[in-house]
């Protein structure tokens, strides 16, 4: 498992969705022999269908024999969103040997990205920064949201420079919901603004 | 909110056989660096670096992570989960 978690190894994958399954896969077969995490997906408890929930979770059985609506829940499955500020200024693309900075960020963002929507079922999104706002993608669990950001993360070539300040406004503007925010950054720049 | 700090091995321990000529990729900015400078002076300095930012982002209720690129994905995978599980 440890050898698909190499970024030597990752960097001769040309397409960031097969690099982040492998990385994510792996991951995930190591993380069902340890105990640490309860990676479960026991089956809790239904609840009741609300406008806007996802589709995918309905129990279609159960709507057959009752005409009721229920979303089937898992233990361990508070769903959360998590949005990635990616740092894609002209600093990251630094490197001594391969990945680049950029590169290693990438990967980075492209397996919380899988293993978010794909084995968490939370809702994904991306803010693309250097000196300004460059992307945004509204954290989503639709489908084809992966391939959107995948598609981002790939437009993401570094240029310019940093400015902290500008992305994070933008998300207190549009994120005022819980969730996770990860902020990937070398943190090369002029400025202490953060 | 989590601070994934991403450094190349050469930026956080930076061997020079000879002196070198450095190029700041965000300003174009160059300086010429003795092997001494890299060993010493610039090796205290990017250590204050990421304390600082280290205890500045913890001090703001922010975790934080220094990556490698030349280390395997999975602590950046396992600080997601973890973050999940305390209900974030």
């Amino acid at each position: 498992m440890q050898r698909f978690l190499d970024p030597q190894v990752l960097a001769g994958i040309s397409s960031l969705d097969l690099l982040a399954k492998t990385v994510v896969d792996g991951f995930v077969a190591g993380l069902h022999r340890s105990p640490d995490f309860g990676f479960s997906q026991e089956f809790a408890e239904y609840r009741a269908y609300v406008p806007g929930d996802d589709l995918r979770h309905v129990d279609w059985n159960l709507f057959a024999r009752t005409e009721r609506c229920y979303l089937k829940r898992y233990r361990g499955e508070t769903n959360t969103q998590v949005t990635v500020l990616l740092d894609a200024s002209n600093s990251m693309q630094y490197t001594s040997g391969p990945p680049t900075k950029m590169d290693y960020a990438r990967f980075i963002a492209a397996s919380l990205f899988y293993l978010a929507i794909h084995n968490q079922r939370d809702a994904a999104g991306l803010i693309v920064f250097d000196e300004d706002v460059r992307e945004y993608i509204r954290p989503s669990t639709r489908p084809g949201q992966l391939a959107r950001l995948f598609a981002a993360l790939e437009r993401a070539e570094p240029r310019a420079t940093t400015d902290f300040a500008k992305p994070l406004r933008h998300f207190q503007n549009f994120l005022h919901r819980r969730g996770i925010v990860i902020l990937i950054s070398d943190f090369y720049g002029k400025d202490r603004t953060l | 909110m989590v601070l994934l700090h991403i450094l190349d091995p050469q930026e956080i321990r930076p061997e020079l056989r000879g002196s070198a000529l450095l190029v700041d990729l965000e300003t174009d900015r160059r300086i010429e660096v003795i092997p001494e400078y890299a060993k010493t002076t610039y090796r205290a300095k990017i250590d204050t670096h990421i304390e600082e930012l280290r205890s500045r982002a913890q001090g703001a209720g922010m975790d934080y992570q220094l990556l490698i690129t030349s280390e395997s994905l999975d602590r950046a995978l396992r600080g997601y989960l973890s973050l999940r599980q305390a209900g974030n």
